[in-house]
């Protein structure tokens, strides 16, 4: 037997699955060849090596120690699951700069509007009682931002509306007039001139004086009245 | 002079229910009709009431004088001029409701109706008229209103009301009672003298505006605490604690204080 074939049977050799008659002839050549016994002991030692190893794959599980494993997995798990939520709990106050910016001016937005809101009709009917109109700093910021009317666009917006009221009013009494009583012709006659008057003299003292609020809300207390009379008069 | 019809004389509106309809036929009862001179006709209606009551009165024309007594009753005398008017009070336990322009609305030659009316003295009166004065007196009710939507004279005395209303165009305006704490009073007039007398206990805060005559005279109610504002035409001040509220405006009269 040459070293070619001794070796390619030494594995078989080494797990003593050959026939006997090869068996032999190996053990003879091995006992002549340095370099084939040599290659057998590495064999063996492999073996062995392997040996070794099976019997702790074949070992029972601890399950102490593999409960304890899923112990401590489920607790890592739940930890990382917490550690998560407080992250996003901590991402929804935690805004960027610009988010910030915009939410205060979202605020401010809102409740700029909202005042103006108020501002516009509260100041939807006239009143003699007041003081004269002074426009705050916050007023004027919410003109100059187009919020808000300046009061010289309330006055010519509340004049317009006196003006239709009193124009249909006036179609009213014209449909009307022509029953009443002479004495009653007379008296809303000479109102109607009184106030004319009245309101004739603001107009004129608007022209040389246009900031004198007093004037301007005195004129407005004169079309009032003007619609008052028209409206009762209309009514008879 | 068209006399309310048995049928409906007096409509109760839906407080009615609660008077019962013995006020009614007594009411009714004591419904006279006395023929005068000139055509006129007198109707006097005499009804029961609490200590306090609305009288609510819409005239077209003439003068309405509304005085309070300590009855607890309602007396209406109606001086009637024109036999085609008509009048259709509504009575329930809380209120008088007499609308004389909505009752003749249309109607031509309507003329004048003089009212006097005596209610309990804690009552509230409210009246209307087109053209006339108005005299209103010995009242202690929540409410005086008094408007003139043309031309007449205002006249209250006595008046002790927490909100008190006087508003004509042409005519004058005499307020002679107390301002009340926390309490509004409104004096109104285009032209015409407003004149308000008043104790010198009294306490309140006012804008008095005159802007024609310029002329609005503080008398014993002069105060460190005014302002003067266009050159006379508005005074803004306090009385005292400033505890009533009182806006006088006269857009061509003058406006007076008077101690009382």
């Amino acid at each position: 037997m040459n070293c070619d074939k001794c070796q390619d049977l030494l594995s078989e050799f080494a797990d003593k699955e050959l026939p006997s008659r090869e068996s032999a002839e190996i053990s003879l050549h091995l006992e002549n060849c340095s370099e084939c016994s040599e290659m057998l002991e590495d064999l063996k030692l492999i073996l062995d090596a392997c040996r070794i190893d099976i019997p702790l794959a074949d070992q029972k599980p601890d399950s102490e120690a593999m409960w304890n494993g899923i112990s401590e997995n489920i607790a890592d798990e739940a930890s990382k699951r917490q550690t998560e939520t407080e992250k996003r709990n901590r991402r929804v106050w935690r805004l960027s700069l610009p988010q910030l910016a915009a939410s205060f001016a979202s605020i401010a937005i809102l409740a700029v509007g909202f005042t103006f809101v108020i501002v516009k009709y509260s100041e939807t009917s006239p009143s003699i009682s007041d003081i004269p109109e002074q426009q705050t700093s916050f007023s004027r910021f919410l003109t100059y931002v187009g919020l808000a009317e300046s009061p010289r666009t309330q006055r010519e917006r509340r004049i317009q509306e006196f003006k239709v009221a009193i124009e249909y009013w006036e179609k009213r009494i014209a449909a009307k007039r022509s029953q009443w009583d002479g004495h009653f012709k007379d008296s809303f006659d000479r109102n109607l001139k009184e106030i004319d008057e009245v309101v004739s003299e603001y107009s004129s003292a608007l022209k040389t004086n246009p900031d004198d609020e007093l004037t301007h809300e005195m004129l407005e207390a004169a079309l009032y009245e003007k619609e008052e009379l028209l409206r009762a008069f209309a009514g008879l | 002079m068209r006399l309310p019809s048995s049928q409906k004389p007096f409509r109760l509106n839906r407080f009615g229910g609660v008077l019962k309809r013995g006020f009614l036929l007594f009411a009714l009862a004591s419904l006279m009709s006395i023929p005068s001179v000139l055509g006129q006709r007198k109707i006097t209606t005499v009804l029961p009431a609490g200590k306090s009551i609305k009288l609510q009165l819409v005239n077209r024309e003439g003068t309405v004088t509304v005085e309070g007594w300590d009855r607890q009753q309602v007396q209406i005398v109606a001086m009637v001029e024109n036999k085609e008017t008509s009048i259709e009070p509504q009575v329930s336990q809380y209120a008088i409701l007499i609308n004389v322009v909505k009752d003749n609305q249309g109607k031509s030659g309507v003329g004048s109706v003089n009212f006097t009316v005596k209610v309990p003295i804690g009552s509230s009166v409210d009246i209307e008229t087109m053209i006339g004065n108005l005299n209103i007196t010995n009242i202690r009710g929540a409410l005086v209103r008094a408007v003139i939507s043309s031309e007449g004279d205002i006249t209250l005395t006595n008046v002790f009301a927490n909100n008190v209303t006087a508003t004509n165009r042409i005519g004058d305006i005499f307020f002679d009672g107390e301002f009340k704490s926390e309490g509004f009073y409104n004096f109104k007039s285009m032209n015409g003298n407003i004149n308000l007398r008043v104790p010198l206990t009294s306490s309140f805060r006012f804008t008095a505006t005159a802007p024609f005559s310029r002329n609005i005279f503080m008398g014993s109610f002069v105060t460190a605490a005014t302002n003067t504002i266009n050159d006379g035409q508005r005074i803004i001040g306090r009385f005292k604690e400033g505890a009533a509220n009182l806006v006088v405006t006269n857009q061509r009269g003058t406006i007076s204080f008077i101690a009382r």
